[in-house]
């Protein structure tokens, strides 16, 4: 009965090993990537922002303190220049980066539950053993 | 006490609740080790194969279909490693081995070229042989083919008998 004990508990240390490994692997892989990402995103917003202030971008938005009628007039001639002045390649890229953290952010979101228990179990399982 | 299904296990494992592995790892272990056991002699060998199969079947768990049942799924999986075992061995199973605790699965993986012998018998015969190989037991076999368990039985009595007569 006993070797049979022993051998179920050399079974779960390792599936348990296993598991913790893949686990923490993950978090700090994931966790990796949400600083990588915030961090770029952040980066590439500044550097967007600053070309648009530089470029005196900004200025165009001041239609929009006109009469309505001015707007209505100028509107799409002014919504085409911002479009013309804007750092596209970089415009790309943030709309990717974005798009990629919001994705992440709902992979997460929709396996926290997962990954919670899983933490859980394997917390149980160190603490019993120590 | 509450008992669980192999099915809710398998759900909870999924979720993320991977201490319910232990029940599997319970219910299971003396099974498969039973079934390598009368294959390999040493017994370090034979543990080793054990704790493989489980911690196969516990990677491949997120795929597996929780409707199915677990022990032929395991049974397979040991099957896997026993042929990775002999192939890192180059043993063969001999015909003619002296078995501990033989039941009638390792009887009938005792033939080495199967098909030949299984030729003999009837398509019923056959059927429910290849079922208990693959580790279904008497009960799941007599609800598939909607027989008595005690006819089951016979029919692989006689199986047994026509194959143990032509060998």
């Amino acid at each position: 009965m006993n070797k049979g004990k022993n051998l179920e508990k050399k079974i779960l240390d390792r599936v348990y090993r296993f598991e913790t490994k893949k686990t923490v692997g993950e978090i700090l892989l994931k966790g990796a990537t949400f600083l990588f990402l915030g961090f770029t995103v952040f980066i590439l917003g500044s550097i967007f922002y600053e070309i648009l202030k530089e470029q005196t971008t900004f200025d165009l938005l001041e239609i929009f303190s006109e009469d309505f009628e001015v707007i209505k007039k100028y509107f799409f001639e002014t919504v085409y220049i911002f479009y013309l002045e804007l750092p596209k390649i970089i415009l790309i890229l943030l709309l990717i980066l974005i798009s990629i953290f919001f994705y992440l952010s709902w992979q997460l979101f929709k396996n926290f539950n997962k990954i919670k228990n899983k933490v859980i179990s394997l917390i149980k399982f160190w603490r019993r053993k120590i | 006490m509450t008992i669980i299904s192999d099915r809710e296990i398998i759900l909870k494992i999924k979720n993320g609740e991977i201490n319910y592995f232990e029940i599997i790892v319970k219910k299971y272990t003396s099974k498969i080790y039973q079934l390598i056991k009368t294959k390999i002699l040493i017994k370090e060998d034979v543990e080793d194969l054990v704790q493989n199969a489980f911690i196969k079947f516990y990677k491949a768990i997120n795929r597996f279909n929780e409707k199915l049942p677990i022990l032929p799924y395991l049974y397979q999986i040991a099957k896997n490693e026993l042929k990775m075992y002999y192939r890192s061995k180059k043993n063969f199973l001999p015909l003619k081995e002296n078995f501990k605790n033989e039941d009638e699965r390792s009887f009938f993986e005792r033939f080495e070229r199967k098909e030949d012998y299984l030729k003999k018998l009837k398509k019923e015969e056959k059927e429910m042989i290849m079922m208990l190989v693959d580790g279904f037991s008497y009960k799941e076999i007599a609800e598939k083919f909607k027989k008595s368990l005690n006819t089951v039985k016979s029919i692989v009595r006689r199986a047994r008998r026509k194959l143990i007569i032509n060998k």
